[in-house]
């Protein structure tokens, strides 16, 4: 009982690790979101005139998607791994904090990659616009910044299971 | 000062996503272009009617439409379809509407020239403007300019007077085309749109110093006929009287025009060709729009396309007149301009 009272900062184990959850979906979700909507207006604009392309860019207009998804599956990992919804769940502030920063990896990174990778992808749109043929090309340059999202994201994962677990 | 910054920035964040619709609109529109290669078949055609048919094959929509007779109207028409698309992607009209503006100010010219030369207007009103061309042709009539917006009435007021003080024919195209050129320049807000109006404003002075010249005119003269400097500064250009035409690209050098200035030399050796000039400035400018392939978000691209779009509608119109007076495909494929396709 006494732990559950002492404070890092200010905040109890369980709101660090909160907000660990909080931010590694909070921080990607707003950078897929952003990264889409950049994207799907290219698309949209392409559509307007050639609705046939739909096919090809589809993938080049969700890949910006993943980011929230990697966040998404932080934040219920976070959730699971330490019991979080558990009733009666005590966490130390030391604890609390090391999930914090173990969120940091996929929450930082996914939301800067997801922008970029929304850069790169309207870029393939337009691309796509005029050299149809290309389509692969333009979802593999995209692809190439998805990889270090992936590395964030395994990099919290692999944070995540070195905490020791209540 | 700061607040300017700050809401300058904001409106850049705007701006900058604004035109992602049209620039995946456009970059469709763009390989429909016509392409040099099909401007040279059309060149190649044997008459006007083939040249037609082969366009409404390449895809102008107004030419499958109409029959070759009509082909100004159709051009027009294209045009105004131009601006139409324009407007109804562009988040916000200013952009548009500044291109516009250039043709208030070319209907203004042909009014006033119609009107006070007495002669038929050899060039075409065009009905996209900002201002409503009948509208012009009534100030211009009635003197009264107060119905213009206010850029065009002063341009109007002060072409009059100057023809009345110098009864020069040219008074109109100097006056007009200065006024024209000081408003865009001022009105244009984007560094993209600022850069364009400079190098319009270098081309038509380096195109009135080299006419200047041509026919042995004065300094007075050409300062009267000179626009607002682009990146050349007034000084330079009136200086260039001096010397003779062979050292122009010398003097040019540090300026991106030594190499146009050279060229419009050596392929006429003789008097400078100005319909010559009119083709390697369209080709220059043209050279400056590719650069905005890579530009996804500003209206970059959207202008580039425009612009781009005009000129093919130039080409097209330079090929029917030619096709019509039978001009040897030879001579007719060298007036044409590079394609930006």
């Amino acid at each position: 009982m006494t732990e559950s009272l002492a404070t890092w900062w200010g905040l109890p184990g369980l709101a660090w690790a909160f907000l660990g959850s909080a931010v590694a979906y909070g921080l990607t979700g707003i950078g897929s979101a952003l990264a889409i909507a950049g994207v799907a207006r290219v698309s949209n604009g392409v559509l307007s005139e050639d609705p046939g392309k739909f096919g090809q860019l589809i993938v080049l207009t969700a890949l910006p998607g993943t980011q929230g998804f990697y966040g998404f599956v932080t934040a219920f990992l976070i959730l699971g791994f330490f019991k979080l919804l558990t009733p009666g769940t005590v966490l130390e502030p030391r604890v609390g904090f090391q999930i914090f920063l173990a969120s940091l990896p996929i929450a930082v990174v996914g939301l800067v990659s997801a922008l970029y990778q929304g850069k790169v992808c309207a870029a393939g749109v337009s691309m796509v616009a005029k050299q149809p043929g290309e389509a692969g090309k333009a979802i593999t340059l995209g692809v190439l910044v998805e990889t270090y999202a992936v590395l964030g994201f395994i990099a919290s994962i692999l944070l995540l299971v070195a905490i020791p677990k209540p | 000062m700061n607040e300017m910054v700050e809401l300058e920035y904001a409106e850049g964040l705007t701006e900058d996503s604004g035109y992602a619709f049209a620039t995946g609109s456009i970059r469709v529109l763009e390989t429909r272009l016509l392409t040099g290669a099909q401007l040279a078949r059309l060149a190649e055609a044997a008459d006007p009617a083939e040249a037609w048919r082969l366009l409404a094959e390449a895809g102008l929509a107004m030419a499958a439409e109409t029959g070759w007779q009509e082909y100004e109207a159709a051009l027009a028409q294209e045009l105004e379809r131009l601006y139409q698309y324009a407007r109804s992607v562009s988040p916000k009209p200013e952009v548009v509407a500044w291109l516009k503006k250039r043709y208030d100010f070319h209907n203004l010219k042909v009014f006033l020239k119609a009107h006070f030369l007495e002669e038929d207007p050899r060039e075409a009103v065009f009905g996209v403007g900002e201002v409503p061309a009948e509208l012009i042709a009534q100030a211009v009539k009635t003197a009264v300019w107060s119905a213009l917006p206010e850029e065009l009435a002063r341009a109007g007021e002060a072409a009059v007077a100057e023809y009345e003080r110098t009864k020069a024919a040219q008074a109109f195209d100097f006056v007009v085309d200065r006024e024209m050129f000081a408003h865009l320049r001022e009105t244009a807000r984007q560094p993209f749109l600022r850069g364009l109006v400079e190098l319009w404003c270098d081309l038509a002075n380096l195109k009135s110093a080299l006419r200047a010249k041509g026919l042995g005119k004065d300094r007075a003269f050409l300062a009267r006929a000179l626009v607002p400097p682009g990146s050349i500064p007034h000084d330079r250009l009136l200086e260039l009287l001096e010397f003779p035409l062979e050292e122009w690209p010398e003097s040019l050098k540090y300026t991106p025009y030594a190499r146009l200035i050279a060229a419009v030399r050596a392929e006429a050796g003789r008097p400078v060709d100005l319909g010559q000039l009119d083709r390697l400035s369209d080709n220059f400018v043209l050279a400056r729009l590719r650069a905005t392939r890579f530009s996804l978000y500003g209206p970059e691209p959207l202008v580039a396309y425009i612009l781009a779009k005009e000129m093919e509608l130039k080409a097209v119109r330079i090929i029917m007149v030619g096709k019509i007076n039978g001009l040897p495909p030879e001579e007719l494929k060298e007036r044409l301009r590079t394609s930006y396709a």
